[in-house]
């Protein structure tokens, strides 16, 4: 198990900047997501960590060591493909075996191994089968398995959930997440999906473009992105943005928005009046007036659409011409739009100042 | 309206009787003609049954002059030839499928191109070449000119089928612990056995069939080959001894015939279905 620290990686592919600067700290037996939408570069790094690509410039250190010049064999790293990357010739068991039979293991050992792990990701009666012959789920479980059965210093998931269907993802997630507390690894888990980061992660690093923007604690990331793409990344559904200027109205201090003034008092002199926000509010603490306390800001909108969720509902609603989304954790249905009175606390807004999309606290 | 569904019916018979007589029709009518007597063979109208069938010439054409060595040189120099071809093919193919490096786009079409090279142009060199060399009318010379000859198709097929299997296959394979060559051995070539057999099968046939090279760059027994004796039986002191042509196309026919039966279960291409999810 260990720590991996990359240290201003730039990778290059013609024109294209990959990797731009990119320095990152994962810390020893975390769980640590990757958050990035496709083509930020994920992929591109985890493929540098496992020593398949070779970065520009920069070093990767796997425990203190630097590994930057080894190649994929010599860095005991275990990857699990997007695809899986089965060896579609070998069965279920030569598959996860190979990485022990590299290492040049006793027939018996290989054998024990091998049953050990099968059995803990319940798939012992597919050690026969082909890859063929497996479904999305039972492929991936192999996948995983084959990275398990060795110990390696850091496990790399490339979006191993993305190729399994809605159902299935859900229940991987909590199977993922006990497997790594189960087995104490150091895990680096490159993902799309905000759910996956949320639901698994320990630590969570926002990729956009090459670089990471915000790189901590998933909870502390989550309550405070401190810009906006970072913000506009982590969240399911997405973040709701506003813009606002500041403005004194008599002699209280508000952020002017199409949908309402909102009571900026708590950011005092922060503020510079006449200067452009944009207010940031997440879908689950919009709702109707009457749900909303103390510090509430109310406004008219109109409701246009609900998506019932299990027993949750999305809503879409307009105020003003600006969109918002809510996320509201009961079911509710509306047949037809309707007119509602909405409100959110404002203190749970984030402030963002818009030029330089740094979070205001 | 069922009319012209008949008609086009019957227009799809036509052209598959039409192709069926063309693909079988000489293999057909060589292994009548393997069957007649002399007389027979001489006939106008032609027949298309031996009435009296012989073997006469299957018993005797492969034991008159030199035909069993050369009958020999034919296998000895097919698979030699196809052998080298693999062996220099496999790591080229691999290089061009797996690296971009400068001209090798350059450096793959010069080698088509040279395989669109009439021999014709090129054997007259080639006899001089081996003439100062002292390889005239050796075996090595023919196996390294077929080999060379064959090298392009081979690069080029290869190549393409190399570059159908995901490269995560083998980076898997490494980041396993594997080094790049057994990656190769035990992931690439596994996955491409069966085009592998296929251009290999292609190769043995080609070397077979090749009469040019042969014709002019042989002359005795050592090197020469069963094309070049077929050429000797039409047209030489006895006139054109077809019974003899029709037979020893056969005995260089059905080996390969025989072969391709026999690994048929090999060229298909199921094992490559599954692999990426």
């Amino acid at each position: 198990m260990a720590e991996l620290e990359l240290q201003g990686i730039t990778k290059r592919f013609g024109e294209i900047t990959a990797l731009d600067n990119l320095t990152m700290r994962v810390p020893d037996k975390s769980f640590t997501a990757l958050l990035g939408l496709p083509g930020a570069g994920k992929t591109t790094l985890l493929k540098i960590v496992a020593g398949v690509l070779e970065a520009d410039e920069g070093r990767v250190y796997l425990d203190g060591i630097d590994v930057s010049g080894l190649p994929p064999q010599k860095r005991n790293v275990a990857m699990v493909y997007q695809s899986f990357a089965l060896y579609p010739h070998m069965t279920v068991y030569d598959n996860v075996a190979s990485p022990l039979k590299a290492r040049k293991l006793s027939r018996s050992d290989i054998d024990k191994k091998v049953a050990e792990v099968l059995k803990f990701l319940n798939i012992e009666k597919l050690a026969g089968r082909y890859p063929r012959e497996l479904s999305g789920g039972e492929a991936q479980r192999v996948a995983i398995a084959r990275s398990l059965v060795r110990e390696a210093s850091i496990y790399l998931y490339d979006e191993p959930l993305t190729n399994l269907d809605y159902k299935l993802r859900e229940s991987a997630r909590g199977e993922l997440k006990k497997m790594c507390r189960e087995t104490g690894t150091t895990i680096l888990y490159a993902t799309p999906d905000p759910l996956d980061a949320i639901s698994m992660a320990d630590y969570v690093g926002i990729m956009v473009k090459g670089r990471i923007i915000q790189f901590g604690p998933t909870r502390e990331v989550y309550d405070l992105p401190k810009n906006i793409p970072a913000a506009s990344i982590f969240g399911s559904p997405p973040m709701n943005f506003i813009e606002g200027i500041a403005r004194m109205k008599g002699d209280k201090l508000v952020l002017e928005t199409p949908i309402a003034d909102i009571d900026a008092k708590r950011y005092g002199g922060k503020l510079q009046v006449g200067s452009e926000y944009v207010i940031a509010l997440r879908p689950h603490y919009i709702s109707f007036k009457e749900k909303i306390g103390e510090h509430a800001t109310s406004f008219e909108a109109e409701l246009y659409l609900t998506h019932v969720i299990g027993s949750e509902t999305i809503g879409y609603a307009r105020a003003n011409n600006i969109e918002l989304t809510l996320h509201l954790p009961y079911i509710y249905r509306i047949p037809k739009p309707e007119k509602v009175s909405l409100a959110f606390s404002t203190d749970k807004i984030l402030l963002y100042d818009k030029e330089t999309s740094s979070l205001i606290v | 309206m069922r009319k012209a569904r008949y008609i086009k019916e019957i227009i799809r018979a036509v052209f598959i009787i039409l192709a069926v007589i063309a693909i079988i029709g000489p293999i057909y009518w060589t292994v009548v003609t393997s069957l007649k007597d002399r007389v027979e063979i001489g006939l106008w109208p032609p027949t298309f049954w031996p009435r009296n069938p012989t073997d006469i010439w299957w018993r005797t054409v492969l034991f008159e002059r030199i035909n069993l060595p050369v009958y020999r040189n034919s296998f000895i120099i097919a698979i030699c030839a196809s052998l080298l071809a693999v062996v220099l093919g496999l790591p080229a193919s691999y290089a061009c499928a797996r690296w971009s490096f400068k001209g090798r786009m350059d450096l793959l079409f010069m080698i088509l191109t040279f395989r669109f090279l009439p021999q014709a142009c090129v054997v007259l060199p080639i006899y001089m070449m081996a003439r100062i060399l002292n390889l005239l009318d050796t075996m090595p010379l023919i196996v390294c000119l077929y080999a060379a000859m064959n090298l392009p198709i081979f690069i080029w097929v290869i190549m393409s089928y190399i570059k159908e299997i995901p490269v995560e296959l083998e980076e898997s394979y490494m980041i396993d612990g594997h080094s790049r060559a057994a990656a190769f051995f035990r992931v690439i070539l596994p996955l491409i056995r069966p085009g592998l057999i296929a251009i290999t099968l292609l190769m043995v046939s080609l070397s077979f069939g090749e009469f040019l090279f042969a014709a002019l760059l042989t002359q005795s027994g050592a090197a020469k080959t069963i094309p070049v004796v077929i050429s000797e039986y039409l047209g030489g002191e006895l006139g054109y001894e077809w019974g003899k042509v029709a037979t020893l196309t056969l005995y260089s026919f059905i080996p390969l015939v025989l072969i391709f039966v026999a690994i048929r279960k090999h060229l298909v291409r199921g094992l490559t279905f599954g692999v990426v999810r």
